[in-house]
């Protein structure tokens, strides 16, 4: 049967919800499709953390501040508890040269109208007493917010399907069907689905997408694992992790590696970031043990459990009773240099890609809107040159 | 049964929750589980797994179903950091 839409969008995480969700809204006759179930990567398996850390240029920070205004008034808005929450971070620091960049992001975000400070082992003691800080000096102190990732989701899939928007789960786009200048249609297992528009919001598996129709997208991923423990179990008011993150360090050593060698080609590299994180049920979340590589890992190795447990009990003994209930390994992507892809990808006029950020949980409201304006024809609102998807074809 | 009855004990997860999340075209158990939160907490499922699957195979038929289980995840059932911390140590000698 011939399915004809004016926009279809692949791929079912944050950043293809609200984007359908924006588009049904509108009266655009939407398609979302998703190769498995209801967002199966990263955007339903992280720590719920609005976090604006990792906006590393101006547009970032505005999408970032901007989003967080729409998530106060975002229950009413999708009609579901996406229980939005205050959790101050204290980013720790283990080597004084850290300070100085420390303090030039604290003041970054004073600058931003948000609360941070620098501070010293003293105030961390009496923020979080179970914190050993033999290994800590100071720590960047930042007001954030988080909420369940997958209630977020959830609310913009159910408006989405409210407005009317068609859904095919666990259907992967087998292939494109496209002429010089245009895609015409994708074909999957049982059909193949016309639109005029179609976006491609596949996250780790954009890469994978893109190569369909011939162009070679400098997008990544890691394989990163995490683990759950059971509410009440370990007290902690604030989330913890190392300012020195060695996943954005190694993901970009990895990320120019691909660019030379090829991404087929990478030495897989390993990493460990023992951050800890309360999430909004009241659980522990004990993230991450990295894997970085081409290779996309289904299961958990047995010996990451290992790792992460003993990363954890390294600053925080005490919680040595407390039980880890459930864990999740999931690709996580990453571009490089750290900026996402959002825009059309030439030589066609009619695809648009929006993916790769750092974070996108942070931003998803306002990208949802953004691309919808992009699709109709309007001005984004925001200054999106930096985030050209053809800029490594330059 | 009806809308208000419970269904997921440690996530206070009702059947009208479940009912809706199906039609709203959730059709994996996987799904149904991360978006209603049934059979996310303390037990992890072992006590409504079942009901919950008779409930969508019920609701959607057997055969529309595209996973029939959900994805096992370590550990198999509740380990203490300190539990394995010590098996990571042991590895080492």
């Amino acid at each position: 049967m011939r399915k004809i839409y004016d926009v279809a969008v692949i791929g079912s995480g944050l950043i293809g919800v609200t984007a359908a969700y924006e588009l049904a809204k509108s009266g655009q006759k939407v398609a979302l499709l998703d190769a498995g179930g209801l967002s199966r990567g990263a955007s339903s398996a992280n720590t719920g953390l609005l976090l604006f850390e990792g906006a590393s240029d101006n547009t970032a920070m505005e999408l970032c501040r901007d989003s967080l205004t729409e998530y106060r008034n975002l229950n009413e808005t999708l009609g579901v508890d996406t229980m939005f929450q205050k959790l101050n971070l204290i980013i720790f620091m283990q080597e004084e040269k850290e300070r100085k960049e420390a303090k030039a992001l604290s003041d970054t975000y004073k600058s931003h109208g948000f609360v941070s400070d620098i501070i010293d082992n003293e105030t961390i003691r009496e923020l979080e007493p179970g914190f050993c800080l033999e290994k800590v000096n100071g720590a960047l102190y930042l007001e954030q917010w988080q909420m369940d990732p997958m209630k977020v989701v959830y609310g913009y899939f159910k408006r989405f399907r409210e407005y009317g928007g068609d859904w095919y789960p666990y259907t992967p786009a087998v292939d494109f069907i496209y002429e010089d200048h245009r895609i015409l249609g994708v074909k999957t297992p049982s059909d193949t689905i016309y639109a005029g528009q179609f976006v491609v919001a596949a996250g780790a598996w954009s890469r994978e997408l893109m190569a369909k129709v011939g162009f070679d997208l400098h997008e990544y991923y890691i394989n990163g694992a995490a683990m759950v423990a059971e509410r009440g179990g370990c007290e902690l008011r604030h989330g913890v992790y190392p300012f020195a993150n060695p996943r954005i360090r190694d993901e970009q050593a990895a990320g120019r590696m691909a660019m030379e060698v090829g991404w087929e080609n990478v030495a897989p590299i390993d990493a460990m970031e023992p951050a800890l994180i309360p999430d909004v049920h009241g659980n522990l979340l004990v993230a991450e043990r990295i894997h970085i590589g081409p290779e996309m890992m289904g299961a958990m190795p047995a010996s990451y459990l290992r790792d992460m447990a003993a990363s954890v009990l390294e600053y925080f003994p005490g919680f040595s009773g407390s039980r880890i209930i459930r864990s999740w390994i999931t690709p996580v992507p990453f571009v490089p240099g750290g900026q996402p892809f959002f825009g059309f990808v030439k030589p066609f006029d009619n695809l648009f890609i929006s993916s790769g950020y750092v974070s996108v949980l942070v931003m998803a409201p306002v990208l949802g809107a953004m691309t919808k304006r992009m699709l109709l024809g309007e001005d984004p609102g925001y200054d999106v040159r930096e985030y050209d998807p053809m800029r490594f074809e330059r | 049964m009806d809308d208000s009855t419970i269904i997921c004990r440690c996530e206070e997860v009702t059947y009208g929750e479940i009912k809706k999340a199906l039609e709203l075209g959730l059709v994996s158990p996987g799904d149904v589980r991360r978006y209603t939160r049934a059979g996310m907490g303390a037990c992890q499922g072992r006590t409504c797994q079942r009901v919950l699957m008779q409930i969508i195979k019920k609701t959607l038929g057997s055969e529309d179903i595209p996973e029939k289980t959900i994805t096992p995840r370590s550990p198999v059932r509740a380990v203490t950091l300190g539990e394995l911390a010590i098996v990571a140590g042991d590895e080492d000698h």
